[in-house]
């Protein structure tokens, strides 16, 4: 049985099975002619049955779809021939993956016979289990639609089941928000571990030199790879710097030109052009930074008799403070409109000038927000990722020369897992323990300023 | 008394200019943040209309019988396994009558596309009368040509500097000269898929890698996301859990889109053994942080419905699930598709966490089933401006330029629904 | 009436947008006395106040016709300044509204941005002085570097008055100064506003008429952006001229 067969005889089953359920009710209320009919409108009974079915097929789908990987590579292995795993070297996973990727339809020349072997029992297995996974998922459907429609009686309270089961099937979905995060600490977390165990955690923490591809060159201990982070670290806090040192004065400044200075008119214009900067995708400030203002810098910086590294810490912060602007600008707007009017009407009786009411009342009332929202800012400058891999280094300079070129985290969490199949080298560990530091160090940024900026709107609203 | 407004007139003169600089640095700050868009739109566009068009090669091709067919027989499959590319080499020498040595023929025979011997071998295959004769073509120029004809001023540079020999670029001039070059619609980008060769590649496998993508994404993101909100705004009682919940969907929003890819790498990949470089395993991972985004726009809409129609309906007897389903979602609904299609938007330019679970694979393929290894449309993008070859530059800047160009009609299309359908209250 | 008249104005309309939100006044304000402009709530009376020292500027939609006269200057004619304006004619709200600064410093910010004390010393002086004259020093000359907002409602209200005399403007403007206040506070500031018009004009916009006729000495009754009547404020709380003006007096509207 493929899937779309299945898909639409279990739609077909759940149609039927709600139009029965509510026909039954129907007529058993018809069978009354005095007295108290059936507790709820004949269409929550076949909305309850039709309900129940859904929600069975549903997860015994979804727990095959986990669980039929697991199952067929464990078929699979059985069935491949110990010497072949044994000749190839790799781990049996990676035998797996071969044998998977095998295309049995266009089958290239001077593929290992076995391998093709098993990769036409492989499709064979896949098509098999499936067919008998969708005939159970059927079974077990058909007995709950059967279940339930038997369960229609004046006793049965069909309208508080249905909503009941519907509340409750809206607090799973958003639980999941909370199975995401813990999903995110563990993996994160189990993984570091693992790291941790082949790397002192202090040596990482503490350490100054950072050179990950030595640890899998063959014949090599893992751990004899250096994992300082330190010079990744400061790498990260160069380039953070660099596009503060843009984002802020020019974010800034348009906040406050645009919301003190511009007429409406005006702000309506600029406004969603500054949000436009927000929304054009990283990936593409990446190559601006890398293909435009890399070479910019250089030749410009050049004519000065100065030499810049084609990858400074300079183009890539610089372009990063760019993608910031908006952000500081939009969040330092708004918290600048939440000061109240009759501070600025305070200040202006006096005799002040907007510029002086901007700077020494506006700003010192509002610094609480704007604080909160370069704090954000930073955020989200050490968690980004495709300008840094696009247009900053891959070599961990301990520097603080903006002309350098530095590494950041995310850059190395990106270089060493790219590509890389393999999963028990301390190499593709360490990711995982840079992850979880940028989790951690992201994390604490938005609470803190989350709570910076609570406290200031509770203190004007 | 007269004596303080004398002062503060005299003060006045330093306090004006010191306001307008204010103001001036104001919209300075709104003028540069101005022009680094305009500056990026144009270099984007600068070089990347460039790579919408190819260059073409006229060539009188000699469908040399001894070549193609010695035996005369007229088999498909001899004419396929026949060695076009010298047929092209020898058609091209003959443009040039000086006496060509080996090397030289070498170097000609890069003007053209190595893809340009399929397509004519395919072409021989039909129209089997060629076989022995003459018939101008217009092939496809190699990329190394194809640059340079796209940016003269590369001619200027050093013979090493440039793609090309002095040579080859003679001969180019002189081709030139025939009026024997022509750029046209570049098709294979439209049309193809990752190629090592980059006048053969083409954006539409991870244009098609992205539509499979946000598909998944949407599928799972959507319902869920539209029940969280309807639960967290309308049903949930206030209390610790729901404080909890409200936590973590915040924080889920401000996590870097790198660590959602460490998720999918370790959990859906490493734990689920779920494939590599597949769309389904994309759009979960992307699911995951549009999540909070449709959260959020779903509470603010339902948000901005007045209560006196959940009033109404309650008053009528409904229940407070029933007032929130039938007459207070349907309300909302243009606000929650606006929020969608943003999230949507924002997952299209996502590439970091698609990094991580490896759907930045070369694939030559276009991708047609959520399990078919695939890349997506900023990932290729990531992938053209990481290879070094020349010609990928244009074609990078042509894929941001396909990138920018879906998600304006995207956010247009949000722009458009909040304007006609949002009611204001 | 024998004073010196302070402030005139002529004609004066005003429009929100396309609203007129005043219609035609004509009023003269004495020096050196009290002046209190009644009416019912959105009659025009804050609105008018606001255009004495064109704090109406920082309204976009808000547009101004006629004239207003200070000491013989249209302050709507293009030589005037209006921060100029504003160091001249000063303003107290309705609701306190202290910076979020230090009490001397919400004092010393006149004088430091109008650069009217030549030396810390000086403005020490004038800050202290300010704070006497506002009947505030001696009740918090201990926390003087404590934030103005952590002063109770009339304190504050006194602190912003305060703040106003520091950089010795000839007229002060009130917007219901008291309303946001609980009666104690309100006498308070009604007793420094007696004291106060020995040195400065006061215009006052109150909602309550005992105050009116409590503080003032003349009296100008608004009404639907109408100006209905002024006079002696004895006069108009005992035989006003128009009806309107009787009616609200006895309470009929209002």
């Amino acid at each position: 049985m493929g899937f779309w067969s299945f898909f639409f005889i279990i739609v077909f089953l759940g149609l039927t099975t709600q139009w029965y359920g509510t026909n039954k009710a129907l007529k058993l209320n018809s069978n009354i002619k005095e007295g108290p009919k059936l507790p709820s409108l004949p269409s929550y009974y076949g909305a309850n049955a039709f309900l129940w079915l859904v929600i069975s097929v549903l997860f015994f789908l979804i727990v095959w779809v986990f669980s039929k990987p697991h199952i067929l590579d464990y078929i699979l292995i059985q069935n491949i021939p110990k010497a072949l795993i044994d000749e190839f070297g790799g781990t049996p996973n990676m035998l797996i993956d071969i044998v998977k990727a095998t295309d049995i339809s266009n089958i290239f020349p001077g593929t290992n016979p076995i391998i093709i072997e098993n990769a036409l029992y492989y499709n064979k297995i896949d098509k098999l289990s499936d067919s008998i996974a969708y005939s159970i998922i059927l079974f077990v459907g058909l007995t709950v639609s059967i279940f339930s429609i038997n369960r229609i009686s004046f006793l049965f309270k069909a309208r508080q089941a249905v909503e009941k089961t519907n509340i409750n099937l809206l607090i799973l979905c958003s639980t999941i928000a909370i199975i995401a995060t813990i999903g995110i600490i563990l993996s994160l977390i189990f993984e570091a571990l693992r790291f941790f165990e082949k790397v002192n955690f202090f040596d990482f923490l503490f350490g100054f030199n950072w050179s990950p591809q030595t640890a899998i060159r063959e014949g090599q201990v893992a751990s004899d790879g250096a994992f300082g982070a330190i010079p990744i670290f400061s790498g990260t806090l160069l380039i953070t710097f660099v596009a503060m040192f843009v984002a802020i004065p020019i974010g800034l400044f348009s906040a406050i030109y645009l919301a003190e200075y511009a007429k409406p008119s005006v702000r309506s214009t600029f406004k969603p052009i500054l949000e436009i900067l927000a929304g054009v995708p990283t990936v593409v400030y990446g190559f601006f930074a890398a293909i435009t203002v890399g070479p910019f810098l250089k030749n410009f910086v050049g004519e000065f008799g100065f030499t810049i590294a084609s990858e400074s810490a300079i183009a890539a912060g610089g372009v990063m403070g760019i993608m910031i602007i908006p952000f500081i600008s939009s969040l330092s707007d708004d918290v600048i409109r939440a000061v109240p009017q009759n501070l600025r009407d305070g200040s202006y009786a006096m005799g002040a000038t907007k510029s002086e009411t901007v700077k020494k009342i506006i700003l010192p009332a509002a610094l609480p927000g704007i604080m909160g929202a370069v704090l954000l800012a930073i955020s989200r400058a050490i968690g980004e990722t495709m300008i840094v891999v696009m247009a900053a280094g891959i070599a961990a300079n301990l520097t603080l020369n903006p002309f350098e070129s530095v590494t950041t985290v995310t850059v190395q969490i990106v270089t060493l897992l790219v590509g890389d199949q393999e999963f028990d080298s301390a190499k593709t560990l360490a990711a995982f323990a840079l992850g979880i530091t940028l989790f951690f160090a992201t994390l604490f940024l938005n609470i803190v300023a989350l709570r910076i900026v609570q406290k200031y709107r509770e203190k004007y609203d | 008394m007269t004596n303080n407004l004398d002062r503060v007139e005299l003060s006045l003169v330093g306090r004006k200019r010191s306001e307008r600089l204010f103001k001036f640095y104001g919209f300075l700050g709104i003028l540069i943040a101005f022009l680094f868009l305009i500056t990026i739109l144009y270099s984007v566009i600068s070089q990347g209309q460039k790579a919408f068009f190819t260059t073409f090669i006229k060539v009188n091709i000699f469908f040399d019988s001894e070549i193609i067919d010695p035996q005369n027989q007229r088999n498909d499959e001899d004419i396929r396994y026949a060695n076009f590319n010298k047929i092209i080499t020898e058609s091209l020498k003959k443009k040039f009558p000086e006496n060509l040595n080996k090397n030289d023929s070498k170097e000609l025979s890069s003007f053209i596309s190595n893809s340009e011997a399929d397509y004519l071998s395919e072409f021989v295959v039909k129209n089997k009368d060629y076989i022995g004769k003459y018939k101008n073509m217009w092939l496809l120029a190699s990329s190394n040509i194809d640059v340079i004809v796209k940016n003269p001023e590369m001619e200027d540079l050093d013979e090493e500097d440039r793609l090309i020999s002095d040579k080859q670029l003679g001969w180019l001039n002189q081709i030139r000269l025939n009026k024997e070059l022509k750029k046209e619609l570049n098709k294979n980008f439209f049309t193809k898929a990752d190629s090592t060769e980059p006048e053969q590649a083409g954006i539409w496998g991870s244009l098609v890698g992205s539509f499979l993508t946000l598909l998944i994404t949407l599928i799972l993101s959507f319902p869920v996301a539209v029940a969280a909100g309807v639960f967290l705004e309308e049903l949930a009682p206030k209390n610790k859990f729901t404080e909890f919940l409200e936590v973590n969907i915040n924080n889920l929003a401000a996590v870097p889109s790198i660590i959602f890819g460490l998720l999918g790498l370790a959990i859906f990949l490493n734990i689920m053994h779920l494939p590599r470089s597949a769309p389904i395993v994309g759009g979960m991972v992307l699911a995951l942080m549009t999540l909070p985004t449709i959260i959020i726009a779903t509470r603010s809409s339902l948000k901005s419905v007045p209560p006196s129609i959940r009033e109404a309906a309650i008053g009528l007897g409904a229940t407070r699930f029933q007032s929130v389903v039938d007459h207070v979602l349907p309300l909302a609904i243009p606000g929650i598709m606006t929020g969608t299609i943003i999230g949507m938007s924002r997952a299209l330019g996502e590439s970091a966490p698609l990094l991580m679970i490896g759907m930045v694979a070369f694939i030559v393929d276009v991708p047609t089933t959520f399990l078919d290894s695939s890349t997506a449309l900023p990932v290729q993008i990531y992938l053209w401006k990481s290879t070094a070859a020349r010609g990928f530059v244009e074609l990078t800047a042509a894929g941001v330029i396909v990138l920018l160009v879906f998600l304006i009609l995207m956010n247009g299309l949000a722009v458009f629904i909040r304007q006609k359908f949002e009611k204001k209250w | 009436m024998a004073e010196k008249i302070k402030i005139s104005t002529k004609k004066v309309n005003v429009f929100y947008g396309d609203k007129k939100a005043l219609e035609n006044i004509n009023l003269e304000i004495p020096e050196k006395k009290v002046t209190s402009l009644i009416g019912p709530s959105g009659c025009g009376k804050s609105t008018f106040i606001r255009c004495l020292n064109r704090m109406n500027d920082t309204i976009d939609i808000c547009r101004i016709e006629g004239k207003i006269i200070i000491d013989n200057e249209d302050i709507y004619s293009k030589e005037i300044d209006p921060v100029l304006l504003r160091a001249k004619v000063g303003m107290v709200f309705q609701k306190p509204n202290p910076f979020p600064k230090s009490i001397f410093e919400n004092v010393a910010y006149g004088p430091r941005i109008h650069g009217l004390a030549k030396s810390d010393d000086e403005l020490d002086e004038l800050v202290t002085q300010s704070l006497v004259k506002a009947g505030l020093f001696q009740e918090i000359k201990d926390r003087i570097h404590e934030p103005g907002t952590s002063l109770s409602g009339g304190q504050q209200q006194r602190l912003c008055i305060a703040r106003t005399i520091a950089i010795s403007p000839q007229i002060i403007l009130m917007d219901e100064p008291c309303s946001a206040l609980d009666p104690i506070a309100t006498a308070v500031i009604e007793e420094l506003i007696d004291e106060l018009a020995k040195n400065f004009t006061i215009v006052i916009v109150t909602h309550s008429m005992q105050q009116a006729a409590r503080v003032s000495q003349q009296t100008a009754f608004f009404h639907m952006g109408n100006l209905i009547e002024v006079g002696l404020t004895d006069q108009i709380f005992s035989t006003p001229s128009q009806k309107k003006t009787q009616d609200y007096i006895t309470g009929k509207i209002g």
